[in-house]
């Protein structure tokens, strides 16, 4: 049996503060032992005239964006949101001292307290929609007469080559897909847009998936919203599957990264 | 024997488009890390479907965290310092999503 001989390190690591997100308040606040890195470091405020970062100490490390990692991450942010409205910090956000932070949050105090106002009150909601390809695939082989017709001729066939039908197949099977996910998409967005602020959409996750979008809401119309997606999924019950998550922090409609300065001038661009 | 319908079922023109893809991707993989986000992402989900084992998941997330990393050094390696500090960072507040004003839109 091998043993794992654990190496003490040489020297110890230097401590920062990791940061989570920004928040209003005025009094200091503690959120608990919940700090990124295991340790139970407690998460705590750092203050700038009624702003603040929410932070814990933490050894100076790369943390790497892994499941244990952002969930704790989340977790705080999670945690913080029940009585604040947050700004998410981009993961991954080490500082040296809490001087340093303080200094960010002057820097960019009027961008803040402006982001936050827009904030305010509102929480995300995430909305997946997994589709049943096959399932469709065969309703619009029963309602599409073009497609149908096509198919018969296939399989009625006795002889000579289907391949060019059965590619004229395929190729109409495709677009009448995309132009079903589109009609979906776009009355899933119709049936929640007058309850909700914003929404993002993004990259859809594996092949199963036609919508992969974000939501802002205003925290008093949760119900109704949830009410809505409630309704436009029994519609399209055993066809498309809804995955409905939240209230999220606004990760997709708002969060704080940070740019290097190098030297003099700056020569990050900064992304929209 | 879906993959073979798939492949017979695709169009003539089909046949050039997956070709781009595929060096396309063969491109991004060298020089970007939204391939592997996206793998990392499809691995998450995956997970959270059963489709793999959690040991399955360590060994690939580890794998795909150690080539995200290898392409962060190298679009980083001048950057000595992932700490920031008053001195050397400032704060960048990024803002999206399309606003429901009104109708339509």
């Amino acid at each position: 049996m091998s043993r794992e001989v654990e190496q003490p390190p040489l020297e110890p690591v230097p401590e920062g503060k990791y940061v989570y997100c920004i928040i209003e308040t005025a009094e200091p606040r503690s959120f608990g032992p919940m700090g990124i890195g295991g340790r139970g470091d407690d998460v705590y405020t750092v203050r700038h005239k009624g702003l603040a970062a929410v932070v814990s100490n933490t050894p100076l490390v790369v943390y790497d964006p892994t499941r244990e990692n952002v969930f704790a991450h989340e977790q705080v942010n999670e945690t913080v949101m029940r009585e604040f409205t947050v700004l998410p910090m981009a993961f991954g956000a080490l500082f040296k001292t809490e001087d340093d932070i303080v200094e960010l949050i002057r820097g960019t105090y009027d961008a803040l307290r402006d982001v936050l106002a827009k904030m305010e009150g509102k929480v995300e909601f995430g909305l997946k929609v997994n589709w049943d390809r096959d399932k469709v695939t065969l309703e619009l082989e029963e309602k599409d007469d073009e497609i149908r017709h096509l198919k018969e001729q296939i399989t009625s066939r006795t002889t000579g080559s289907t391949y060019f039908a059965r590619m004229q197949l395929g190729r109409l099977i495709e677009t009448a897909l995309t132009d079903q996910a589109d009609a979906y998409i776009r009355e899933i967005y119709s049936h929640l847009r007058d309850v909700s602020v914003a929404s993002r959409a993004n990259k859809p996750i594996g092949d199963r998936m036609i919508m992969n979008a974000a939501f802002l809401i205003e925290r008093d119309r949760e119900a109704e919203f949830d009410q809505r997606v409630k309704e436009i999924a029994s519609k399209y019950e055993g066809k498309l599957s809804f995955k409905y998550t939240g209230p999220w922090p606004p990760y997709n409609f708002v969060h704080i990264r940070l740019k290097l300065e190098r030297g003099e001038g700056t020569t990050e661009a900064v992304a929209s | 024997m879906f993959l073979i319908d798939d492949l017979l079922l695709a169009p003539v023109n089909g046949f050039k488009f997956i070709l781009g893809q595929i060096q396309k991707m063969a491109d991004q993989e060298l020089n970007d890390d939204t391939i592997i986000k996206e793998q990392l992402l499809e691995l998450q989900m995956r997970k959270e479907l059963d489709e793999i084992s959690d040991e399955e998941f360590q060994e690939r997330e580890a794998e795909l965290f150690a080539r995200l990393r290898a392409i962060k050094m190298r679009q980083l390696d001048l950057m000595h310092e992932v700490v920031h500090t008053k001195d050397s960072s400032s704060f960048v507040i990024e803002v999206g999503g399309d606003e429901h004003t009104g109708q339509g839109g």
